[in-house]
Formats: structure tokens, sequence, C-alpha cells
């Protein structure tokens, strides 16, 4: 006989039915069930101090593990909170189930205290959304909203559940199929489309592999690694790409875009035919679109067939599960020899041997950029980097070279400043033994340095590395090159003491001033039980560099 | 649905929402009319594809197909004299009549609907009611 529970208690138990060990969340009036029933689950709750950190920590702990995060608010502004965590995860592709509390059934659209349309709100950046009616309908709803985050194209799933519904008690089955088909799940590429990519490929003369965050969320970068030793061509990857291969691979040119490397979007303005693998061609990686598709032949591999088409026309393309089409691909091209290539190989060898060291712009012996090829010094392998929006992540783009897969974790898409600092707490929550870094800016950790709270309560020894200008450096970068250096709205003064800020919150802070002094910090941090923030002032004149501008081509980059 | 035509920017001309087969089925079938530059449409396309309450979409253009629509008009029965060459001139009947008012009904091309409510409000209307486009593709072979 199936059991009676409450909505609530049928929640907690679905939720270990899907192996949830942890949730991150704040609770409320609307969702306070539900936190009852969390007691003595055997579920942790990691205690966030924003909804919007709570989303981003899920975020983290997502990528690591490659398992949904769940983030747990309450109604209205919980939900409303949660938004910008949830958009980013959107953006990124990335497995989230947040549940809401919503107000009692009867209460919903009365404008009752805390009621807030979570559904409607959530309908753009979730992949689909709930709202079960009766208790019995919840472990359905989890299951489903399991299975849709998980499957095909990842994406967050929200469950909003009225409080009479989590209170409400009734007999429930627990185990219960998602009852959802969805098309491009496990999806079959079609061979002869397969054979036509590897003609091509095989008839080029000058081509490039792009591997994308797709590649990474496949679980597929064994293949594409495999693909890339075979062919023995270059690889470029995009920002949401990196660690699809090892950064100090002999193939690896690192990622291409607005600000790629120099050599990576070289070689692949100079390519015949771009081979893109699970990267959708956002406008900051191609950059002028028609110029990047004009001369050379563009085939796409895509579990999603909606983005064949949708920012660039590629000449070929094969919509499928990426395990599968490299799988495939590779059987094909195995029995196959290609044209041999030695000019091509001299040309990409000889411009990744003349740029892969250069550092463009700031050139001082305590630079962000040379600061940050210390951490990739001192960092073990499988360390986990997160990064904040800005200046300081996209030095991180171009000068940390990421080792392994699911190891770099930044906010492509959505660009969500404060996303890095509770995505590190996620993160260290999914894998305590290994070491997380936040690469962060002043103006972006101020957003979410709340978690400080959080990560301080829960013992996490994430080390955040501040590179502070003291001020929104991207914008006023962005404003000496394209607006006549009218500053308007960046400076944020040297408030606050970021070293007393930590210690406040019961972490370690420390202020360095120079490299071996940096070398010192970071190797305490590594050392210390308690989050450490690390404060290492910059120059607020220093630009990233290279820097593609908005409408140019990917080889025309701006070096000074 | 109608949230992606917002994103985009996109008018929604006519839409008609009803079951898929007879009664009680729990899948519906949405006629849209819409007109906006094919780029536009093409990423319309795009996400009503991606969502999953969304089973299938079928782009339909204007010329190849079979195009539908029913109106129901109230009049004051005093304009009756009027009805009269309004039913010899449009393809529409009486469906009921009592008391002051006559109902007519025409279904029938767009083009005739809208002319036929054109020439109504001579004859006293009272009140309108039409159903927007049922439209078939022509794509049978």
């Amino acid at each position: 006989m199936s059991p009676i529970f409450s909505g609530a208690r049928g929640l907690i138990e679905a939720l270990k039915i899907e192996g949830v060990e942890v949730v991150f969340g704040i609770p409320g009036g609307a969702i306070m069930p539900v936190y009852d029933e969390l007691l003595g689950s055997g579920i942790r709750h990691v205690l966030a101090r924003h909804e919007q950190s709570a989303a981003h920590m899920a975020d983290g702990y997502a990528r690591v593990t490659g398992k949904p995060g769940v983030a747990f608010a309450t109604s209205g502004p919980g939900a409303t909170n949660l938004v910008t965590g949830v958009a980013t995860a959107y953006m990124d592709s990335v497995p989230m189930v947040a549940i809401t509390g919503q107000v009692a059934s009867h209460l919903i659209g009365t404008d009752a205290f805390q009621e807030i349309d979570t559904v409607g709100i959530f309908n753009p950046i979730t992949k689909y959304q709930f709202q079960p009616r009766r208790p019995s309908e919840v472990p359905r709803a989890v299951r489903a909203a399991f299975y849709l985050a998980s499957t095909g194209r990842t994406a967050p799933v929200l469950v909003d559940i009225p409080k009479d519904v989590q209170m409400d008690k009734e007999e429930m089955e627990l185990s219960v199929g998602p009852e959802i088909i969805v098309s491009n799940v496990g999806l079959e590429p079609d061979s002869a489309a397969v054979a036509k990519a590897a003609h091509l490929i095989l008839n080029a003369e000058r081509p490039v592999l792009v591997g994308g965050g797709g590649v990474i969320k496949s679980d597929a970068c064994d293949l594409f690694l495999a693909l890339a030793e075979l062919l023995n061509i270059p690889v470029a990857t995009t920002l949401m790409g990196k660690g699809c291969i090892p950064e100090n691979h002999p193939l690896s040119l690192g990622p291409i875009g607005m600000h790629g490397t120099y050599h990576a979007n070289r070689v692949v303005m100079e390519s015949d035919l771009i081979i893109c693998i699970g990267a959708r061609f956002s406008d900051r990686s191609t950059m002028n679109s028609s110029e990047f598709s004009r001369d050379r032949r563009i085939i796409h591999f895509d579990l999603d067939p909606t983005e064949i088409g949708k920012n660039i026309r590629p000449d070929h393309y094969v919509v499928g599960d990426l395990r599968k089409s490299l799988r495939m691909l590779l059987n094909t091209l195995a029995a196959k020899t290609r044209r041999d290539d030695t000019t091509w190989k001299r040309r990409w060898t000889q411009l990744k041997a003349e740029y892969q060291d250069r550092i463009f712009g700031a050139h001082g012996d305590f630079s962000s950029p040379r600061i940050i090829r210390k951490i990739r010094e001192l960092l073990p392998a499988e360390a986990i980097v997160t990064t904040e929006v800005g200046q300081h992540q996209m030095w991180a783009e171009l000068h940390f070279k990421v080792l392994k897969p699911r190891t770099f974790l930044t906010s492509g898409g959505l660009g969500t400043m404060g996303f890095g600092f509770p995505a590190a707490i996620g993160a260290k929550v999914a894998k305590p033994w290994v070491p997380v870094l936040d690469i962060a800016g002043d103006g972006s950790f101020l957003m979410t340095s709340d978690s400080l709270a959080t990560s301080v309560q829960e013992g996490l020894p994430v080390i955040v590395c501040v590179f502070n200008n003291s001020s929104l450096g991207m914008v006023a970068q962005w404003q000496r090159s394209f607006y006549g250096g009218r500053y308007s709205g960046v400076w944020l003064g040297s408030t606050p003491d970021f070293v007393q800020l930590a210690k406040s919150y019961g972490a370690e802070g420390v202020r360095v001033n120079g490299m071996e002094d940096f070398e010192k910090a970071l190797k305490d941090a590594l050392k210390s039980e308690v989050t450490t923030v690390i404060d290492i002032p910059i120059s607020p004149e220093e630009d990233v560099l290279p820097f593609v501008p908005t409408g140019s081509s990917l080889s025309e980059m701006i070096v000074r | 649905m109608v949230n992606h035509f917002r994103r985009l920017n996109i008018n929604i001309d006519s839409l008609t929402v009803a079951p898929w087969g007879g009664g009680g089925a729990s899948k519906s079938i949405l006629t849209v009319v819409t007109a906006a530059n094919p780029r536009a449409l093409e990423t319309l396309h795009r996400m009503l594809r991606r969502s999953l309450d969304i089973l299938e979409v079928e782009a339909i253009t204007p010329s190849a197909s079979i195009k539908r629509e029913l109106v129901l008009v109230s009049l004051k029965k005093e304009h009756l004299q009027n009805v009269a060459p309004l039913l010899n001139k449009h393809p529409a009947r009486i469906v009921e009549e009592k008391d002051h008012i006559i109902v007519v009904e025409l279904a029938g091309e767009p083009e005739e609907v809208n002319a036929f409510i054109n020439s109504v409000p001579d004859v006293g209307l009272v009140s309108l009611s039409r159903t927007g486009l049922a439209v078939l593709p022509k794509n049978w072979s």
C-alpha cells in the first residue's frame, strides 16, 4: 500500500529517491512545512544569505558534479531573488531544480502576502515549471523535474508548491515515472550526416576544431580529445568550452572570442573548415558572424536541433547526443586517411609558438595576467576555479589554463556578477577534498560577499582572490576605449577594506603587495581550514587584451 | 506561448485554440495568424519548437492553405428590411430570431468575413463575435 504523506514529506522522500544529498536555500513562511520535514531527513541544508547566492551555489554544485543542483526558496521575494541565479544556470545549460514555496492555493491570485506569479516569472528562464495542485502530485513533479533538468539539453526546472499542498496529507506513489516524452534525449545521430561530415573533414586543407560547453555537459571530452588527436588538428574552445581539452595539450589554442587568445582567433580565421562541437556560436565567441563564416565551411554538431542555424548557418550539421555523434565520427574517420597538411600545421604551430606566452597589455611583474598564471602554477590540476564577471574573468579566460573538465566555472551566457563566490561554495560542498578558488573583482565580489557567512558557517576553506582596482574595470575599459575616457559610474572608491570584511565574518583576510607576498598568501590559504579572502590591489588602468571590438572580425584584435 | 511572440515583438493578428480531436483530449490545436519578417519568424519557430508544451509547429503560408472564419452577429429586428439584402449579398444565414433580435452567422474566407462585418453596422448591429482563422494547409499530394 502506498504511504499517506504530506506534500512536504512527499517532496523530501522524492528528493531522497533522486539521490539528493544537499540543498541550498533560505526558509520563509510559505516553505516552512518543507523545512520542517528537512530536519532529520539526512539531506544537508546549506543556508545562503540571499536566494540569488543559493541558486549560484546549486549551480556550482551542478557544474562540478553533472547532477542537478537543488535550491530552496520561499514565495514572493524568495522566488524573485532566485531569478538571477536560475537565469544564469539557464543560459549556461546547467541542470538545476528550484523548489519554491507558494501561498496556499485559495490565496493564489489575490495578491496575498508574499504572493507572486512564480511560474509566470520562471517561464522564460527554466525548461519547465510545475505547480502540484495536490500532495500526491508532488513526487511525480519532482521526478519529472529531475528528469527534464538532467536529460537532453540540461537546464533548470521549477517546482512551485502551494503551502496547503505541502501540509495536506494524501496517499501517494513515491516512485513514479516522469511520463514525459522529450524528443532529443539520447538522440541518435544520422549516420549519413556523420559520413558527410567525415568527408568534409578529410577534404579540408586547414581544419580547426572548436569545442563548446556542450562537450563538457555531455561528458564527451575523452572522445573530443580522441578526435583532435586522430585528426591531429588545432583545437580552440569557447569560453564555456574551456576544459574540454587540457589547455596545456600541444593541439590546444585556448578560447576564441572577444577576449580569446591571439593565436586561437587568428587560426580560426585562417581556417577553411570549422568543426564546431557543442557550441552555440554566441556573439561573444564569433564576434562579426558574417566574417566568421566567410571563406570557410562550418560543420555544427549539437544535441539541440533548435541551435542549428540560430546564430551561424552551417554548411553541414549533425544533430544528436554528442557522445554518440563523436563515437560514430571517430569510427568513420578511423578507416580513412586525411590529406597531408604540413603547410597548415606549420602555420598554426608557428602562430601558437609565437603568441602563447605573450602577454598583451599590462607588463608589470605584478600585473593581473601574471598573477593568474601564478595561480595556475600553484594549484593542482584538479583544483576548481570559478570567476565573477568582468576584467578578471577575461584575464582568467586568457591566462588560466584549464587542465580538466568541470574545473572552470564561469557565467558565460548571462554574465552574472556575483556568480563566482557562491558557485565556489557549491563546488566546495560537492568536492571538499579539492581546492576551490574564486577569481574575483572587487565590484563582483561585493554583490554576493554576504556568502562569506555561509562559507564560514559551513567550514568551507574556499579562496577568494579579489583583483581590486576600486572600480568596475570592464566598464571603465570600455569607457576608455569607446567613450573618450569619460568615466561614468565606475569608481567604487577603496571601500570596503576586504581584509577587515573577511575577518568580520570569521574568515581570513590578507592584502598582498607583490608576487612573493601573493605566493605566500595563496600557499597559506591552500593550507587553511577557513575561507580566505586575498585582496590584490591592481591598477585601474589595466586593460584586458587582446580585445575584439563589437562588430569586428575575430582577426581584428586590439592588442595595445 | 504568447510570451515568445511578445519577446520578439511580433503581433498576433488572430489566435484560435481548440481541443485536438473530440472532447476530453489533453492536446490542443492552436492557429496563430501573424505577420513578421522571415528572420523573426524563423527565430519564433525555433523558440516554439523548444517549448516542451508544444509538440509540433507547422508554418503555413496564406497562399498555400484553406482559410475559414466564423462570425456571429446579433441585429435589431427593426432593421429586418435591411437584413435581407445582406443575406443576399453575403453567404450568411439566420440562426436565431427572438423578440427584437436576429442572429446571423457567416463562415467563409477572411475577405468575406471582413466585407460582411463592414456592412453590418448599417443594419443595427447589437453585438458581434468572431472565431479567428481555422487553417488547413494544402500540402496533400
